[in-house]
């Protein structure tokens, strides 16, 4: 069956969006250490803010786990 | 020193309208035409899901007086002099996105075909057949993105691949009044063949567009 969701009615899908776009995108300066955002595993790689989604680095990470919606 | 938790980069002429539409906890250090947004805490930030939706809300907010360049949640700094130096020095490369994402969003399109080849399981003496069913699964994962990309991007200014582990994610910078054309055309997309799925995200801050594709991602 074909399906499309329309914006944001996937929360799941939305959640890990918010996160990757919050930690894997943007203007890269420097930074400090986020270990675990929303009980999704992040990864810290180094002095220079280089935080990697768990599922960059190990791609069944996020499949299984933290997915939660967001609230509000 | 208090940490200075920075949000964004906006033209130095929009840096009061940013701040006030973000409820004033923000202030901006300015350097030539570039403002840098940030608040300044007394604690770098934890993490936490509230302060993920907090700074997506004020980075929202600040995308609504504007063009806007997100910064990565968590970069914090104990001196603006290092902030000022850097935007002397990357000044031009900002305000050049800062033009490209002007009037734009940010949609993330996860798309997947159940028809698509799949990786045969790992056995013993069958590592030649796993790796010709990967190539072929990563093949069909090819031709699915170029399909897509194919149909959606002339609506979009500019198209980034994101990682993904079982389907195909694209991020999509689109002018604001084209959303609901790029929806219709992503359910079309979805429709012409059976088996395939998408999922649409946004309108988010051009996160994925803060720099020219293939350009060196930290600003050291």
């Amino acid at each position: 069956m074909m399906t499309v969701h329309e914006v944001g009615s996937n929360e799941d899908v939305a959640l890990v969006d918010l996160i990757d776009r919050l930690i894997g995108g943007g203007v890269v300066i420097t930074g400090d250490l986020v270990l675990s955002i929303a009980n999704v595993d992040l990864v810290y790689l180094g002095l220079q803010l280089v935080l990697a989604p768990a599922h960059a680095v190990e791609p069944s990470v996020v499949l299984h786990h933290g997915r939660k919606p967001v609230e509000g | 020193m208090s940490p200075f938790l920075l949000y964004a980069l906006v033209p130095a002429d929009q840096a009061s309208a940013a701040m006030t539409a973000a409820s004033g906890v923000l202030s901006a250090v300015s350097e030539g035409s570039i403002a840098v947004l940030y608040e300044e805490r007394d604690d770098p930030p934890s993490g936490s899901r509230e302060q993920l939706v907090t700074f997506q809300k004020v980075v929202s907010d600040i995308c609504r007086t504007g063009p806007t360049l997100p910064v990565r949640f968590g970069s914090v700094v104990d001196d603006l002099t290092e902030v000022r130096d850097l935007v002397h020095e990357r000044e031009e490369q900002w305000r050049q996105r800062l033009d490209v994402v002007a009037g734009h969003v940010e949609l993330v399109i996860h798309a997947r075909d159940d028809t698509a080849p799949r990786p045969s399981p790992v056995g013993r003496g069958q590592g030649r057949e796993y790796l010709l069913s990967r190539a072929r699964a990563q093949h069909h994962a090819e031709r699915l993105y170029a399909d897509l990309v194919g149909a959606l991007g002339a609506h979009c200014r500019e198209t980034r691949r994101l990682t993904a582990s079982d389907e195909i994610r694209v991020a999509c910078l689109v002018p604001e009044a084209g959303l609901e054309t790029l929806s219709i055309l992503v359910k079309r997309w979805a429709e012409a063949h059976e088996g395939r799925h998408a999922t649409m995200t946004g309108p988010w801050p051009p996160f994925s567009f803060t720099q020219e594709d293939g350009a060196d991602e930290l600003a050291t």
